[in-house]
């Protein structure tokens, strides 16, 4: 395989995944029935049409196979020089799995590994960027995606954030969505099942309170609003994720080479679609020497 | 609040969609600022459209 196949493979695996996570809000949309307010619905289905319509977009056209290179670059007849395409640099290259193989090469060089980056931006919003060394993204995606997925948290008192099996206060299908911030589902998910966990480890808990049906509580009913767009925001939060694992993992596929990247090129070892230059400029011709300007004589 | 949280959660989708288009803080902050109102104004004229045929429906 080719750098450029495994990469447009990888971004394969990723869309696959990206695909199966969107449907977790829309399922658990229509087990739960909409959300309370028609606004509220229309935002809910503009996030969960705009997610799945670029997934559609970038599983089904997204991808521009690169013409293979040749192994090594074919010798340009003398005599039509002009004639023969000029070769295009990778940074001409419109794929973005080009650009994604530079990314994964120019990072090995430096010791950096897109996997490792990928699995830091799962577990912990922006520290797979902080890891390459884009510690301002890194940092802006932690604030905004943890403070996002915090802020559900703290309106739904961290109940959107359920596998319990009855239906009232298990959130199964949202689950599929919120899991892409990572560690913090674990946190919010490990608070929600406290008891549960606590007994699994012999460790004595008070058992909650059964209750018939949460329905019946007034004040459960009162919350039923904030509980939803805990899960809405929880839900955006994980989701938003996996772009920012997407970028780790890939390297701004949509995006133009970075200056800094260039810099560190000189240690790249060349990659295989890179071609040759046809031929090689000729040397700048030395100036003419200038003659010392005779000497002007005095006029007597 | 509502709007607040609107405003939050727009801002955050703008964000993370266009660092992965985009690198380089004047171009990522540039994108995020345009991809954020047309997400903003977009969705709250889809959402009032909504809430007008649900008016005139009832």
């Amino acid at each position: 395989l080719t750098r450029e196949n495994q990469s447009s493979r990888r971004e394969r695996i990723l869309d696959a995944v990206f695909f199966f996570m969107i449907l977790g809000p829309a399922l658990e949309r229509f087990r739960n029935g909409p959300p309370s307010g028609s606004f509220t619905t229309a935002i809910h289905w503009a996030f969960v049409a705009i997610g799945g319509l670029g997934l559609f977009r970038g599983v089904f056209f997204g991808k521009e196979e690169t013409p293979a290179a040749p192994a090594a670059p074919e010798p340009v007849a003398a005599a039509a020089p002009a004639e023969s395409p000029p070769a295009k640099t990778l940074d001409e290259t419109p794929s973005d799995i080009s650009r994604a193989a530079r990314w994964d090469a120019d990072l090995r060089a430096r010791g950096r590994y897109t996997e490792l980056a990928a699995l830091l931006a799962f577990l912990v919003p922006g520290l797979g960027h902080i890891y390459l060394g884009r510690r301002a993204k890194g940092a802006i995606a932690f604030v905004v995606l943890t403070g996002l997925f915090g802020w559900g948290i703290g309106i739904s008192r961290g109940e959107c954030v359920s596998l319990a099996v009855d239906e009232e206060s298990g959130h199964r299908y949202a689950f599929i969505a919120q899991v892409g911030a990572g560690l913090p589902v674990a946190f919010a998910l490990l608070n929600t099942h406290a008891y549960e966990v606590k007994h699994a480890l012999g460790i004595p808990a008070e058992r909650p309170p059964e209750v018939s049906s949460r329905f019946s509580d007034e004040t459960y009913i009162e919350r039923l609003p904030k509980l939803d767009e805990g899960l809405l925001y929880t839900m955006i939060a994980g989701l938003l994720n996996l772009l920012l694992i997407y970028d780790a993992f890939l390297g701004a596929p949509g995006g133009a080479l970075r200056p800094r990247d260039e810099a560190a090129r000189g240690t790249t070892p060349p990659l295989p679609v890179v071609a040759a230059p046809a031929t090689a400029a000729p040397p700048p011709e030395p100036p003419p020497p200038v003659s010392p300007a005779p000497p002007v004589e005095a006029n007597p | 609040v509502s709007l607040l949280s609107f405003a939050a959660v727009c801002a955050a989708t703008a964000y993370c969609c266009t660092v992965v288009k985009e690198d380089g803080i004047d171009r990522v902050t540039s994108g995020t600022l345009r991809l954020f109102l047309v997400l903003s104004f977009g969705i709250a004229a889809f959402g009032g459209i909504i809430e007008v045929f649900t008016l005139l429906a009832g």
